[in-house]
């Protein structure tokens, strides 16, 4: 059999573990574990929710398809492999929002059978296109009358307060994030909001209350009395659906009223030059028909949406505009669409992190697509970034076998706006030369000039 | 008078800063207090344990002096 990979994101659970076998994913469940599990199998939550969608689909299979490493494994189960795995950190807040609902259906969802879910980590929800899929079949255990949520504090560092630090101080929560990679601390967000801030009620319990509890001196005394308290289920389902109830109506501080239309209205050039542009693209995927498209700058994914009409199957667009992003989310959403747009600055993608810097993929490390689409992001990196076009070039070329490059020349308004305060230093920035970057890695199969201003649309085949 | 300037130090002694204690504590109080009038009677007890506690432990000084 094909060698099997242990996941490096997979080692904190004893219950089991996650291995790769080809393209093939598979879960193991260890002894510790295998009762639980009956126990959740039986209870037909498994079923329910992967017939609507809500859990990632997995079967029981025998453990020899797993060979030398089943061993050990009362169980091994076969998932549903994901398109693309996505971190918190590169969610738009919708999306965040989205998977905090998530988890909070799922976990009442559980509760319902009389299973819990033994924590609330937000890498444990991904996404297919926008709906999100909760993937940990090990999270799931049988319940215990009275027992407290165990995964309230990692709720709310991981979903809550993320949100938060964007609902109430409109600071986006991917920055940060990335550096802890465990979410936002309660005794930090609660020294950063004002006192108006707090005047919430849930605020107050799960921000203020919750940090204040856990440095206050009552708690080094009372942990007999807590790992034996009783939570009622009763209170237990409010405090989830109460949750649920709020974070639904939480919003990014900083957003105004923006909508598809002023950010289709932004750009520089007319209809036709869109319509010339979606032609080429549409073109290029009726073409190629790849089954997972990169799509770089994607902004609200009008391209994104050519694209899956036009011949693809899977599109993760990124952006590093959180305005766009949100609204690119929300329509997805709202489509149904098989796309997955994702906050990432294209000059510090996210990197390999976490134990042994294994745990959490880069974005270089995930890179399968079959086809880029980099529409009037070039000049963005080469210019606003002061990236070498030749080493853009080569990263862009690198990423997928074939593509759609857009040159912005110098001339178009655009890069005159992030020319207007600076000198010129970009003597390599020509048309000549970025063709000449193209060619010498692939081949140009065509091209095509599609506004007036001279933007040229190029599409490639890697050598 | 001192006993009640003792008091009054009780009261206002900032709290202990500890470095850690269990992640999870914060939050396991806070849902001592939405499971309902048990819950509340706890934190309630706990608070006053220490309250009295604080004031034990500020008293003994001063017997001591007095010996």
């Amino acid at each position: 059999m094909t060698r099997a990979i242990a996941d490096f994101g997979s080692f904190r659970d004893p219950s089991g573990r996650v291995f790769h076998v080809g393209d093939k994913i598979f879960r193991t469940v260890t002894r510790v574990a295998a009762e639980d599990f009956e126990f959740v199998r039986a209870s037909g939550l498994i079923e329910r929710l992967t017939g609507d969608g809500r859990l990632i689909g997995s079967q029981v299979v025998p453990p020899d398809a797993l060979g030398e490493y089943a061993d050990g494994a009362t169980y091994v189960v076969e998932h549903t492999r994901l398109p693309f795995v996505s971190y918190p950190y590169e969610w738009s807040f919708a999306a965040l929002r989205t998977a905090a609902l998530h988890h909070l259906d799922i976990h009442l969802a559980a509760l319902d059978v009389g299973v819990t879910l033994s924590d609330a980590s937000a890498y444990n929800i991904q996404f297919q296109g926008a709906r999100a899929v909760f993937i940990d079949l090990l999270s799931f255990r049988r319940y215990q009358n009275g027992e407290m949520w165990s995964g309230h504090r990692q709720f709310c560092e991981q979903f809550l307060n993320p949100l938060l630090l964007r609902a109430k101080l409109g600071i986006p929560h991917n920055a940060w994030y990335r550096g802890t990679q465990e979410g936002i601390g309660a005794a930090d967000l609660r020294r950063l909001l004002p006192w108006h801030g707090k005047l919430s009620r849930n605020v107050l319990l799960h921000v203020v209350a919750q940090s204040a509890f856990q440095k206050s001196p009552i708690a080094s005394g009372s942990k007999h009395i807590l790992t034996t308290a009783k939570f009622p289920l009763a209170s237990y389902r409010r405090m989830l659906s109460g949750l649920g109830d709020w974070i639904a109506t939480l919003a990014p501080a900083d957003q105004g009223k923006t909508t598809w239309q002023d950010y289709a209205r932004s750009h520089s050039y007319g209809d036709d030059e869109v319509a010339a542009k979606k032609d080429f693209v549409a073109r290029f995927f009726g073409a190629t028909k790849p089954d997972m498209v990169w799509d770089l700058g994607c902004n609200i994914g009008d391209y994104a949406t050519v694209a899956l009409d036009s011949g693809a199957t899977h599109v993760v667009g990124f952006d590093f505009d959180h305005g766009a992003l949100e609204l690119a989310f929300s329509r997805a959403l709202a489509e149904d669409l098989n796309f997955l747009p994702l906050f990432n600055d294209g000059a510090n993608p996210s990197p390999d992190q976490g134990w042994h810097q294994r745990e959490r993929k880069g974005l270089a490390s995930r890179a399968d697509a079959d086809a880029i689409l980099a529409l009037a992001w070039l000049h963005h990196i080469a210019i606003g970034r002061n990236i070498p076009i030749d080493d853009v070039i080569d990263w862009l070329m690198g990423l997928a076998p074939r593509g759609i490059i857009e040159f912005v020349p110098k001339q178009d308004p655009m890069v005159r706006e992030l020319l207007a305060l600076r000198d010129d230093i970009f003597s390599d920035y020509t048309e000549d030369y970025f063709f000449e970057c193209v060619a010498r890695r692939g081949r140009i199969v065509e091209t095509k000039t599609v506004t007036r201003t001279g933007r040229k649309l190029v599409w490639y085949e890697r050598a | 008078m001192l006993r009640f300037w003792i008091f009054i130090l009780a009261v206002c002694a900032p709290n202990p800063a500890y470095a850690y204690l269990d992640p999870g504590t914060g939050s396991m109080i806070l849902q001592l207090l939405l499971g309902g009038v048990a819950g509340v009677l706890i934190i309630g007890k706990l608070y006053w344990e220490l309250f009295t506690d604080l004031f034990a432990k500020r008293k003994q000084p001063l017997r001591s002096d007095k010996e």
